[in-house]
């Protein structure tokens, strides 16, 4: 069966981002936006196309049936909550919560082992790049207590 | 030869060797773990690779390349689960040979068909790349934009039923290259006041997103929830083959590897085509044998395609600075990294790093015999049973420390967290995402060249005609987008 809710944004998106496209090349030189004028040329036919091709479908390509969206909102939401709290909080805690968050959200039920797996890889990631790679990792609270 | 030499000394430094045979441990490892493969693996290493000299950090990223497409054939053969998508034809006939209690000589010729494949395409590197790029020293700006336009017009020719999404995705790309400063004046274009898009979008964040975190979200988006493999694994013996069986398999070996090495050369045609073909044509070469039932023809045929596809997609890299494939454009992004650019330059400035890179896929697949062998015999059971949620905790913080610690910058988290849900939903649409990574690779060097050429030819669109190498680049492009159209049109 074709469903329209599922089937119809992307093309429609498309559409929409070369419409943007489009607009933003008004507002900057003209020399600098011909090659931006080109490609919005090329997404909008190709994604009012593909709106027309989609359209005649009689079979969703797409199933989002047996799709958990919620648990890929809350990934992506657990980390930008991650990248604000990074550089305030600081890597080491950040990357411990994130780390049994996500994992326990992917459905593994023993808490000792995933905290227990979660400090390990921390500790490890922590070691590679702060200490031997010298990537500032940013310490956040740890600074503080620290002085 | 003086060049081969040179870079056999610098494979056989003693830490650049044990760094390469502990990629090809990580490569079957992974490759071996349905879910994981690869790209995502070079992209989650390659920040790790930072601190290493340009020819260990080539080393690690060429072991694990080399070896985790054949790691993929392991669970295919044993369970019918293919650990990597370049593996699933090799279940057709893999698996029966299971059921009939001959998976130890299934993985035989596995290891044995991905090494001749994998040393095939080494060869065809190491001969044609050096060859091409010497050639590709006479590029000027028309035909660099010319050579572009050919690495996209075959991707468009090969999508046969998605051109239309090809396209789409390729123009999506070069909108991508578009973001930051302007080659020819340096005018901020769609940087919004944001000092960090001034750079462009970065290549190795953008792709730790696409394979990393898209993995991630792809896992988590069953409803039944994450599935181990909880089944016993049937304990195997896995050893030399026999002289009888070489001979018998040394043609569909020759066959594929030749199909393996072609397709691999064609930017944009991947392992997926080249196994499929390499299948096909040792089923038609051997129509006394029911393909299907536990062949080992047709277990050979596509593991020395696929392990064909590996080095041989480096040759368009190596020597044109186009990638073949999206993992070769990880090769891309850790050359960068280290300041390097891909291309026939680099074989001129920096012969070293160069033959290293031709010369070390040689010596990873042939180390990859031994080591595939005993990775079967002894470690492959036990890595199979390994949980998944935890394999991708580990993934996910290696990406977001990778991302962070390309440029120390938490803007590359928000890269990584914006293409994982780019890459999620280009899979659910089923858009393919060689064309953007493709796209995005060559759309600043496209326009470039583009406006090079315009100021060589005073505004003229007739410098791509005149110049002889440049009217042949257009010609190919034309046709490799024209015939499969016009094949297409006439079936």
């Amino acid at each position: 069966m074709f469903n329209k809710k599922v089937e119809l944004p992307m093309p429609i998106l498309f559409i929409l981002l070369s419409l943007a496209i489009l607009a933003y090349c008004t507002t900057i030189p003209r020399k600098e936006a011909a090659f931006l004028y080109i490609i919005s040329i090329i997404i909008l036919v190709s994604s009012s196309s593909l709106l027309v091709t989609t359209l005649k479908l009689e079979i969703s390509n797409v199933n989002l049936e047996d799709v958990n969206l919620h648990k890929i909102f809350i990934i992506l939401a657990a980390l930008s909550i991650y990248a604000l709290a990074l550089s305030s909080i600081g890597y080491i805690p950040c990357t411990l919560l994130l780390g049994i968050f996500i994992i326990r959200i992917l459905g593994y039920k023993y808490w000792f082992k995933n905290i227990l797996f979660c400090i390990l890889v921390t500790a490890l990631t922590f070691s590679v790049f702060r200490l031997i790679l010298g990537v500032p990792l940013p310490m956040g609270l740890l600074s503080i207590i620290g002085g | 030869m003086e060049n081969i030499l040179l870079g056999l000394t610098q494979v056989f430094i003693p830490m650049n060797l044990i760094v390469l045979i502990g990629g090809v441990i990580i490569g079957l490892i992974v490759g071996a773990l349905p879910g994981l493969n690869d790209s995502i693996t070079l992209a989650v290493l390659i920040p790790v690779t930072f601190g290493m000299d340009a020819k260990m950090a080539m080393c690690l990223l060429i072991g694990v390349y080399v070896s985790a497409c054949y790691g993929g054939s392991i669970p295919s053969i044993l369970l019918k689960i293919p650990g990597t998508a370049s593996s699933v034809v090799t279940a057709f006939d893999g698996q029966p040979m299971t059921l009939q209690g001959k998976a130890g000589l299934a993985l035989s010729i596995s290891t044995f068909s991905s090494v001749f494949g994998g040393v095939f395409s080494s060869l065809v590197l190491l001969l044609f790349s050096p060859f091409l790029a010497e050639q590709a020293l006479r590029f000027g700006p028309p035909e660099y934009l010319m050579l572009a336009i050919m690495g996209m017009s075959t991707i468009i020719g090969m999508a046969e039923n998605t051109i239309l999404k090809n396209v789409l995705i390729m123009a999506f790309g070069l909108f991508i290259s578009c973001i930051g400063l302007t080659p020819q004046t340096g005018y901020p274009r769609l940087t919004f006041g944001v000092p960090y898009l001034l750079e462009g979008i970065p290549l190795v964040p953008m792709l730790i997103g696409l394979f990393g975190v898209t993995s991630i979200l792809e896992l988590a988006e069953s409803l039944g929830g994450v599935k181990n493999i909880t089944e016993q694994i049937q304990k195997v013996r896995v050893g030399m083959l026999d002289k009888a069986m070489c001979k018998r398999l040394l043609p569909t070996w020759l066959q594929s590897s030749v199909i393996g090495s072609i397709i691999g050369v064609i930017p944009g045609a991947g392992m997926i085509m080249a196994i499929y073909v390499a299948y096909d044509q040792a089923r038609r070469r051997n129509p006394d044998k029911k393909f299907g039932t536990g062949v080992p023809e047709g277990v050979a045929a596509p593991e020395a395609a696929n392990n064909a596809v590996v080095a041989s997609s480096m040759v368009p890299l190596l020597s044109l600075g186009v990638p073949g494939n999206s993992t070769s454009a990880l090769f891309l992004g850790a050359l960068m990294i280290q300041g390097l650019r891909p291309g026939p330059a680099l074989y001129r400035d920096y012969p070293d790093v160069a033959y290293l890179l031709v010369v070390g896929f040689l010596v990873a697949n042939i180390f990859m015999l031994p080591l595939g062998l005993a990775f079967c015999n002894f470690l492959a059971g036990k890595i199979l049973l390994l949980k998944r949620e935890l394999l991708s905790g580990l993934v996910l913080l290696l990406c977001v420390t990778g991302a962070f610690a390309v440029n120390n910058s938490i803007y590359n988290i928000w890269i990584i967290i914006a293409f994982g849900f780019i890459g999620y939903f280009m899979n659910k649409y089923k858009l393919p995402q060689s064309p953007l990574i493709l796209a995005v690779v060559l759309g600043s060097m496209m326009e470039k060249n583009y406006l090079q050429s315009m100021v060589l030819s005073g505004g003229s669109w007739g410098i791509f005609f005149t110049r002889p190498l440049s009217l042949v680049l257009l010609i190919i492009s034309v046709l490799f987008i024209s015939l499969p159209l016009i094949k297409r049109y006439r079936s």
